[in-house]
């Protein structure tokens, strides 16, 4: 945080971009005002969810994202020589505060969204308050996503362009309701890379759009258990490191 | 147990084998070597066995590629060897490897462990915080390494900004900060003048002698070697082919430094392989002075004596050398790792 203008010039291209991506999906439900039967305001919320996961995810995991140079450098010497989980001494290295505009930006399509929803009836207050912890199983879940893909670095040493893909890509996918994918691009994005567990699902049975109780269960449950597949994966991982000659 | 005690660093049949993808040659081939892969292995360490008891200052040689880092790596939990077991201060740096990590010390020469963009004192603030040091402990810490390596000198300056002969004492003071038990060093002095190695030199023999500190220390300078080191291990194609004291490596290898003489004239008298007695006769009976003739260049009238420096000073050599023909420049070449690994190949 030394450096004030680049943080808030960061601070500027980031919620730049994070407007971009909601223009997008916005110009697209102003032109047919629904979308697989999800309103604008509803469409909100569904965003809104991701984006607030994926800005936290962005903020504490910034070194996931770069893990690739660790690899290829071997910088992740130095951090295999700490007496701290490789994990912790690897995230505890940088803090990308600029993407707390992603969280500001989702907090406020909720700020803006949810009084419209609550005045038509379609979401209650205890609906407001799932929708809120769903921003913390969003997060878990990128986390876990990016987690293991990291660890895929361990044997493939290049993987910028499969974070794209599993990542980038489905977090991008998820801004959307699910109902407009074909059925097997559906059960991608809930089975295999669970992203859309940590909006889609709750929202859509919060909102009444169909769903059951386990809707609200079963997203934490998929989040914490990604979460320890990831993390077997990332220590698994640690045994195939291969450093870099010098 | 009593062995695990007494011993700080244990290896046993130490292998480690890296399995390296390789490419298909052609436009498909990246495409191919998706579904097919293709694998040659790499033995970079090939069953290595030694002791090192706490206390002792063992440097670790060989050519690039030999598997000296490999080695040193294992050694500190980075890598996980193919095969074979370690134990450092009774641990297994593998599976224990958080444990280890707070009774050891690591430098990499060629990369640093400090804070790329902070003032060097925030590094070890951070570094003391992260060891749990003791305020009281970190300020001694303070007093003690700006006494012994200079760190005052450059506290508020940014690592990045530290000449390399800086960086590395920032570095080895970083690594000492939570008063590891071992410490191990890859190639410190890589790359620094000779000011610098001397000085570096030093601390490391005062850390060795004033703490009892374990040191296992790889270099491609036999000097660092021969100021530091009782015991050697030289390794060559992931075997040691060597293990003991310098001055038996000397009896069997020699340290050969290599004085260029350029005559004005091709020199009379002068055979590649003919030993040179102390009066400059190309004497038959001379064995004791150990001063061999090389290499001869006819054209340049350069003629390469390899003797031992620690046997006969390089003026006597010289001395020697110019009853062969007037001398017009001479030259001396410090020995390589590489030539007394040849050397120990060929006398064995």
């Amino acid at each position: 945080m030394q450096y004030r203008f680049d943080f808030l010039a960061s601070c500027a291209i980031q919620a730049t971009m994070g407007l971009y991506d909601f223009l997008l999906v916005a110009v697209i439900l102003w032109k047919f005002k629904t979308v697989a039967g999800w309103s604008i305001y509803e469409v909100g919320v569904l965003y809104a969810a991701s984006r607030v996961g994926y800005g936290a995810y962005r903020m504490v995991c910034n070194e996931l994202e770069r893990f690739e140079n660790y690899i290829v450098t071997g910088e992740f010497d130095s951090i295999l020589i700490r007496p701290y989980p490789t994990l912790f001494v690897l995230l505890s290295r940088d803090f990308d505060f600029a993407r707390v505009t992603w969280m500001v930006q989702g907090i406020a399509l909720l700020v803006i969204c949810a009084p419209t929803l609550i005045r038509g009836g379609t979401l209650t207050w205890t609906g407001l308050f799932c929708i809120m912890l769903t921003c913390v199983w969003s997060f878990l879940l990128h986390g876990a996503v990016a987690l293991g893909t990291a660890a895929a670095a361990f044997w493939i040493v290049r993987i910028e362009e499969l974070q794209v893909f599993t990542l980038n890509a489905t977090s991008s996918a998820t801004l959307y309701p699910l109902d407009i994918y074909p059925g097997w691009l559906r059960a991608v994005l809930l089975y295999v890379i669970p992203i859309g567990m940590g909006n889609y699902v709750p929202v859509r049975y919060v909102l009444g759009k169909g769903g059951t109780p386990m809707s609200l269960v079963l997203p934490p449950l998929v989040a914490v258990c990604s979460l320890l597949v990831a993390y077997r994966l990332w220590r698994w991982g640690e045994t195939k490191y291969h450093s870099t000659g010098s | 147990m009593k062995e695990a005690c007494e011993m700080a660093i244990v290896a046993r049949d130490l292998v480690k084998v890296y399995r390296i993808a390789q490419r298909w040659p052609g436009v498909l081939g990246g495409l191919r070597t998706l579904f097919s892969p293709k694998y040659h292995d790499v033995r970079a360490v090939q069953g290595i066995n030694f002791d090192i008891p706490a206390g002792q200052f063992v440097g670790y040689v060989g050519p690039n590629g030999a598997g000296k880092s490999t080695t040193v790596k294992m050694l500190a939990g980075i890598l996980h060897p193919t095969s074979g077991t370690i134990t450092v201060n009774g641990l297994s740096p593998q599976s224990q490897r958080q444990r280890l990590a707070w009774q050891i010390g690591v430098v990499f020469g060629q990369r640093t462990q400090l804070w790329w963009d902070l003032p060097t004192v925030d590094s070890f603030e951070l570094l003391a915080a992260m060891y749990e040091v003791p305020r009281n402990d970190y300020l001694d810490f303070m007093k003690t390494f700006s006494d012994l390596l200079g760190i005052n000198e450059f506290l508020d300056t940014p690592v990045r900004r530290l000449s390399l002969g800086q960086r590395m004492r920032a570095d080895l003071a970083a690594a000492l900060i939570h008063r590891p038990r071992v410490l191990f060093l890859d190639e410190p002095t890589i790359g620094l003048d000779v000011v610098a190695k001397s000085r570096i030199r030093e601390f490391l023999q005062q850390i060795n002698e004033s703490r009892g500190v374990t040191i296992l220390l790889t270099t491609h300078d036999l000097r660092d070697i021969e100021e530091l080191c009782k015991r050697v291990m030289v390794i060559n194609h992931g075997r040691l082919v060597y293990d003991g004291s310098l001055s038996s490596l000397r009896d069997s290898a020699g340290l050969p430094t290599v004085l260029s003489v350029k005559y004005d004239s091709l020199p009379r008298g002068l055979q590649e392989g003919s030993l040179i007695s102390a009066n400059g006769d190309g004497a038959r009976n001379n064995h004791d002075t150990g001063w061999t003739v090389e290499s001869i260049d006819r054209p340049t009238g350069t003629v390469r004596v390899a003797f031992d420096r620690n046997r006969s000073s390089a003026p006597s050599v010289i001395w020697a050398m110019r009853s062969f023909g007037e001398i017009m420049d001479v030259s001396l070449t410090e020995p390589l790792i590489e030539e007394i690994i040849k050397r120990l190949l060929k006398s064995e």
